[in-house]
C-alpha cells in the first residue's frame, strides 16, 4: 500500500497552485500557507510507470479531484475505468465496474493513508516531517521538494519522492527500492462542481 | 505420666512424627499436587493413532493462553498490550510470547515462498487463466495499473502470487496484522492479540503459580491503565480447579475434623478421648498421605479431597474402643484395657475389612483416578485401625470415672426398639411402604455421563473464553477429523473429499471453519499441472500471451512478464512444513507407527456436533475426546453398578457362610433398602446416577453393614454398640456429607449419595435389631467378656 500512501500524498499536495516568488525564503511553513489559500479542485494526470523488463513504461491517464471536506477522488480513464475514493478511515474503490468499501478496522493501512491525507488536506504539511525526510529546494524552473521516509513500512518499498513546480506543481517523480520509477505529470483543470457520479461515490466517503 | 512408659505409645509417636515430617517436606518441596484429570484416564481411543493425534491437539491447545488487551484508542491499548507483555517478559513463566511480528517477518514469508510461485497459483486463478478472454484482459489492466494492486515487483507483475500469499493465509482467522500486531476490532475497541506459550505443563503446580501470579501482576497494571483485558487457556482453568479443590480440601479437613472432635468431646466430656480420636485420625491422614506420595510421588488434588472422608471412617475404631470403654461403669465392671481390644477385635476388623472391601472394588475398576482414591483410603483405614490397635489399649488403662450421659439415652432407645420385636408386622408393613414409595423414584433416575462432572469451570473464566472467541471469531474445538491414508495421493484424496463434505455442512450451519493441510498447499502434480497451464499461456496462441497482446505489449515485454511470472520449482508438503512460519501446522501432519500418511483436520466453531460425528468417509473418523470420555464413564457406571450388585451378592454369601438365612438377611436388610432408598432420593431430586453415585453405593454397603453387624453381634452391651453406631455414623456423615459442598459435581455427588444413603442406613439398622432371630443369637453365645465380670 506504500504506493497508494504516496499517491495521496502527492495528489492533495499537488492540487495547490505553488507560486514561488520568494525561492530563497521558501519553507514548508510558507507552502503550507499558500496550500491553504489556493486549494484546487481538480487536475488531469498522466502517469508513467516503469516497470523491471519492460521496453517502455506503462501510461495511464485520469483525473483527481480533492474536496478537503470528503477526501479524494482518484479516476483513472485509461487504459481502464476505474474510481478510487478515498476518506478518512475508508476507501471507496471501483474496479471493473464492482464497488467495494474498505474500512480501516478491516484494513489498518487505511490508517496511516487517512492520517496523511488528513494533515494534507487540513494543511499540516508539518506532520509529513513524522513520516519524511523533506528537504525543499529552489531549482532554476521553480522549487523542488525530495521526501524521504524516515522508517518502515514506506522505507522498506521506496527510495524517496520527488516533486517539482513552478506556479503549480508539475512533476512527481516517485522512486521504488526495486528500481522502478513512477513519473506523474498534472495539469490543472478549471475547477468544476462533482458531477453527479463522482458526488454518490464521495457520500460514501462519510 | 504411666501413659509415656508404654512403648506402644512411643512407636506411634516416632511414626506419626515420621509421616508428618515426611509429608511437611514433600509440601515444602511442593509438587505433589496434581489435577489434570484426564491425565488419569486411560486411553479412550481404540485407535492408537487417534489417541496420539488427539493428545497432540491438546497438548497443542493446552500450552496456549491467549489475551486480548482492549482499549477504545488503539494508542493506549497498544501502550497497555506492551506493557503487559514486558510485565510477563520480566517474570518469565512463558516460554514464548507471540505479540509483535518481528520486523521483516512477511518478507521472510514472502521471499520462501517466492520461488513456488507458479506451482502455488491459486485455482480461481488458474480458471481466469484457462479461459482467458475480456476477464483476463481485465484483471491484467488492474494487476498493472490499478494504486491498490499488491504485487511483489520484478516477479509477480501480474499479482497471482499475492493472491495465493492471501489465500495461505486466510485460515488465521480476522485478526488483522497492523504495525506489526495482531489486531481485532469490535464494537468501537481495539484488541491486541497476545498469544503466550507455556514451556513447562500446565497442570504443575509450582508453575501454575508463578504463571497465575505474573498473569494477576500484569493484569492488574494494564485495567489501572484502562484498558481491557481477556484472558482464556488450559493454564486459567487448571489453576482455578486446584484454586477450588485445595479451597475445598481445606475447607471439608477442618470443618469436619472439628466436628468430629466436638462429637466425641460432647459425648464423653474428657479430654483423653478427644486427644485420641485425633491422634487416631491424624495417623490415618499423614499415614495415608506419606504413604500414597512414596507410591505414586504426586497425588490427584481430587484424592485428598475424597481422603478427606478418612476423618469420618478412620475415627469410627476409635470411637467403638471408646464407648466401650466410656461403658465401664466403675464400680460394677472391672476393665482391662487389653481384654476389651480382644474382644473388640473381630468386630473392628470385620468393620475395617468391609470398607477395606469396599475401596478395593473400587480401586478395582479400570479408572485409575479411582484407583488412587481408593488406594489412599485403604491406606489411611489400615493405618487408623494399626493406630487403634496400637494406642487405644496402651493410653485407656484406667477404667472410665463416669459413665457420659448418652449411654443411659442409648440404653433406653435399646430397650425400646427390642419392645418393637413383639410387633413385628408394623415393622414389614413399613419396609413395604417404603418400597412401594421408593419406585417412582427409581424410575425417575436418570444417567449422566458427562464429562463435566470432572470439570467444573468457574463461570468467569468460561465468559471470558467465550468472549475471545466471538471476537476472534474462532473457537477451536478439541474435536477434529483424522485422515488416514497409504500414500500422498490417497491422503489428498480422502482430506478433500471431507473437505467437500464440511463444505456442505457449514451451508447448513454445522460449522463455522475447518484447517485442512490439503487446503493450505496444492498437491506436487496440481503444481505441476498449474506450472504447465502459465508455461502454455504464454505460448504463441496461450491466453496470456493473447491478452497482453491484445493490450499492446511486445513480444519481447511478454517474454520479460513471462521470465519474471513462471517458476518451476515444486513445493513438497515435508519442505512447506519445515518452514519457520508453518510451525502451528507442523502439529497437524502425523507419521503413523504403521507407515503410510495421516493428518488432523480441525475444526471451528462447531454448532453441529451429531451431523459432523456422523459424517463417513473412507480413511476418515471423527475424534472427539469429550464424547469418548463420557463413554468411557457410561461402560464405568455400568460396570460399577455390576460391582455393587457383585459386592452384594458377595456380602450376603459371606453372611450365609457366617449366620444362615434368616441371619444374613437381616443383617443385609438395612444397608440393600437404605441403598435403594437413596437411588429413589436421588431420582426424586433430579440427580442423575452415574459412575460416582455408584462408587458412593459400594461405600454405602461398607459403612452401612457394619451398623448392622455391630448391633447384631454387639448383644450384650447394646446401648455401647447403639451409641458406638450413632456416633460413628455422624462421624461419617460430617466426613461425607461435607463433600455435597464440594465445587467438582462429581465429588458432591458422591458425598450426597453418602450422605444420603449413610444416614438411611443408620435409621434402618434398628431393623437388625428388631428382625434378628434371637434363637440364633442365643445359639451363638456372646463370648464371656471381661466387663461383665465382677470383682
Amino acid at each position: 500500500m506504500t504506493r497508494w500512501a504516496v499517491l495521496v500524498l502527492l495528489n492533495s499536495l499537488l492540487l495547490a497552485p505553488l507560486t514561488v516568488a520568494q525561492a530563497e525564503a521558501l519553507t514548508l511553513t510558507a507552502l503550507t500557507e499558500r496550500l491553504a489559500s489556493h486549494m484546487q479542485q481538480r487536475s488531469r494526470f498522466v502517469q508513467l510507470k516503469t516497470v523491471n523488463g519492460l521496453s517502455r513504461p506503462l501510461r495511464s491517464t485520469g483525473e483527481v479531484l480533492v474536496l478537503p471536506e470528503h477526501g479524494v477522488l482518484y479516476q483513472l480513464q485509461k487504459p481502464m475505468v476505474a474510481r478510487y475514493g478515498i476518506g478518512r478511515d475508508k476507501l471507496v474503490l471501483e474496479e471493473a465496474g464492482q464497488q467495494k468499501v474498505l474500512q480501516a478496522s478491516d484494513a489498518p493501512w487505511l490508517r496511516t493513508l487517512g492520517r496523511l491525507l488528513h494533515s494534507l488536506l487540513s494543511g499540516e504539511l508539518a506532520a509529513l516531517e513524522q513520516d519524511f525526510h523533506c528537504q525543499l529546494s529552489s531549482t532554476d524552473a521553480g522549487w523542488q521538494l525530495r521526501l524521504t521516509p524516515r522508517r518502515e513500512p514506506l522505507s522498506l518499498a521506496l527510495t524517496d519522492v520527488q516533486l517539482q513546480g513552478n506556479d503549480t506543481v508539475q512533476q512527481v517523480l516517485i522512486r521504488d527500492k526495486n528500481g522502478d520509477q513512477t513519473t506523474l505529470q498534472f495539469e490543472a483543470l478549471p475547477p468544476a462542481a462533482p458531477s453527479a457520479a463522482e458526488q454518490a461515490l464521495l457520500d460514501q466517503l462519510k | 505420666m504411666t501413659v509415656l512408659r508404654s512403648v506402644r505409645v512411643w512407636l506411634f509417636l516416632l511414626l506419626l512424627a515420621l509421616a508428618g515430617g515426611f509429608v511437611a517436606h514433600k509440601l515444602q518441596q511442593g509438587n505433589i499436587f496434581s489435577t489434570d484429570l484426564l491425565a488419569l484416564l486411560p486411553a479412550t481411543e481404540r485407535d492408537p493413532l487417534a489417541e496420539q493425534a488427539a493428545q497432540q491437539v491438546q497438548t497443542a491447545i493446552g500450552s496456549h493462553t491467549l489475551f486480548l488487551i482492549g482499549h477504545p484508542d488503539r494508542e493506549r491499548a497498544r501502550a497497555a498490550a506492551n506493557d503487559f507483555v514486558a510485565s510477563l517478559r520480566a517474570a518469565a513463566v512463558f516460554d514464548r510470547i507471540q505479540f509483535e511480528l518481528p520486523a521483516g517477518a512477511q518478507q521472510q514469508l514472502i521471499d520462501r515462498l517466492l520461488p513456488y510461485r507458479s506451482a502455488l497459483l491459486t485455482s480461481a486463478d488458474a480458471a481466469l487463466i484457462s479461459a482467458g478472454g475480456e476477464p483476463l484482459q481485465q484483471r491484467l489492466l488492474q494487476a498493472l495499473y490499478s494504486p491498490l494492486a499488491v504485487a511483489v515487483p520484478g516477479a509477480d507483475p501480474f499479482g497471482f502470487f499475492a493472491n495465493s500469499v492471501q489465500q495461505m493465509r486466510a485460515g488465521a482467522g480476522v485478526a488483522q496484522l497492523d504495525d506489526g500486531l495482531l489486531t481485532v476490532s469490535r464494537d468501537g475497541r481495539v484488541y491486541l492479540l497476545i498469544d503466550a506459550v507455556s514451556s513447562q505443563s500446565v497442570f504443575d503446580d509450582r508453575y501454575q503459580r508463578q504463571a497465575i501470579a505474573a498473569i494477576t501482576a500484569a493484569k492488574a497494571k494494564a485495567v489501572a491503565a484502562g484498558a481491557e483485558v481477556l484472558g482464556t487457556g488450559t493454564l486459567r482453568f487448571a489453576a482455578q480447579a486446584r484454586a477450588d479443590g485445595e479451597r475445598d480440601v481445606s475447607v471439608i479437613a477442618s470443618i469436619s475434623t472439628v466436628g468430629v472432635l466436638l462429637l466425641v468431646l460432647l459425648t464423653f466430656r474428657r479430654a483423653a478421648p478427644l486427644l485420641l480420636m485425633f491422634a487416631v485420625i491424624g495417623a490415618s491422614l499423614l499415614g495415608a498421605t506419606a504413604l500414597a506420595i512414596l507410591i505414586y510421588g504426586k497425588l490427584h488434588l481430587l484424592t485428598y479431597v475424597f481422603g478427606t472422608t478418612l476423618i469420618g471412617i478412620a475415627g469410627d475404631y476409635a470411637l467403638h474402643y471408646l464407648t466401650l470403654h466410656a461403658s465401664s461403669t466403675p464400680g460394677i465392671t472391672q476393665w482391662n484395657a487389653n481384654a476389651a481390644m480382644r474382644h473388640l477385635f473381630k468386630p473392628l476388623t470385620v468393620a475395617m475389612l468391609t470398607t477395606f472391601m469396599a475401596y478395593l472394588a473400587i480401586a478395582l475398576t479400570p479408572f485409575s483416578a479411582f484407583r488412587q482414591i481408593a488406594l489412599f483410603c485403604m491406606l489411611g483405614l489400615l493405618c487408623g485401625y494399626l493406630a487403634v490397635l496400637l494406642l487405644l489399649p496402651a493410653v485407656l488403662i484406667a477404667p472410665t470415672k463416669r459413665a457420659p450421659a448418652a449411654l443411659a439415652w442409648t440404653g433406653a432407645l435399646h430397650d425400646r426398639l427390642l419392645a418393637w420385636r413383639q410387633h413385628r408386622r408394623p415393622v414389614y408393613l413399613l419396609i413395604g411402604a417404603l418400597v412401594l414409595m421408593a419406585v417412582p423414584g427409581w424410575w425417575l433416575l436418570h444417567a449422566d455421563d458427562d464429562i463435566h462432572l470432572l470439570q467444573k469451570s468457574d463461570p468467569g473464566l468460561l465468559a471470558e473464553q467465550q468472549q475471545i472467541g466471538d471476537i476472534l471469531q474462532q473457537n477451536g474445538n478439541s474435536q477434529f477429523f483424522l485422515v488416514r491414508a497409504r500414500d500422498e495421493a490417497e491422503w489428498r484424496a480422502r482430506e478433500q473429499a471431507l473437505v467437500a463434505t464440511l463444505q456442505q455442512a457449514r451451508q447448513h450451519g454445522a460449522l463455522l471453519g475447518w484447517r485442512a493441510l490439503s487446503d493450505a498447499l496444492p498437491s506436487v502434480a496440481v503444481q505441476q499441472q498449474r506450472i504447465g497451464l502459465l508455461e502454455r499461456a504464454f505460448d504463441a496462441s496461450g491466453s496470456l500471451h493473447t491478452a497482453l497482446q491484445a493490450l499492446e505489449f511486445s513480444a519481447e515485454d511478454i517474454a520479460a512478464l513471462q521470465q519474471q511470472t513462471v517458476t518451476r520449482a515444486l513445493l513438497p508438503i515435508s519442505d512447506y512444513l519445515a518452514m519457520p512460519h508453518n510451525q502451528p501446522q507442523r502439529l497437524q501432519w502425523l507419521a503413523p507407527a504403521d507407515g503410510g500418511v495421516a493428518s488432523i483436520v480441525l475444526l471451528d466453531g462447531i454448532h453441529d456436533l451429531d451431523a459432523l460425528a456422523a459424517i463417513e468417509l473412507a480413511g476418515i473418523s471423527f475424534v472427539d475426546k469429550t464424547a469418548s470420555i463420557s463413554a468411557l464413564f457410561q461402560s464405568f457406571r455400568e460396570q460399577a453398578t455390576g460391582y455393587v450388585l457383585l459386592a452384594y451378592v458377595g456380602t450376603l454369601l459371606w453372611l450365609l457362610w457366617q449366620c444362615g438365612w434368616h441371619g444374613a438377611l437381616v443383617r443385609l436388610l438395612p444397608t440393600a433398602l437404605a441403598s435403594g432408598l437413596t437411588l429413589a432420593v436421588l431420582g426424586y431430586a433430579g440427580q442423575p446416577f452415574n459412575l460416582f453415585t455408584g462408587i458412593a453405593l459400594l461405600l454405602v454397603l461398607g459403612i452401612g453393614i457394619d451398623y448392622a453387624l455391630f448391633l447384631a453381634e454387639g448383644e450384650g452391651h447394646e446401648p455401647a454398640s447403639l451409641l458406638a453406631i450413632l456416633l460413628s455414623a455422624l462421624t461419617a456423615v460430617l466426613g461425607f456429607g461435607l463433600l455435597v459442598g464440594a465445587s467438582l459435581p462429581a465429588v458432591s455427588g458422591f458425598g450426597l449419595t453418602v450422605l444420603i444413603g449413610v444416614l438411611l442406613a443408620l435409621m434402618l439398622a434398628p431393623l437388625t435389631l428388631v428382625l434378628v432371630p434371637e434363637t440364633r443369637v442365643s445359639e451363638r453365645p456372646v463370648p464371656e467378656m471381661p466387663l461383665k465380670e465382677t470383682p
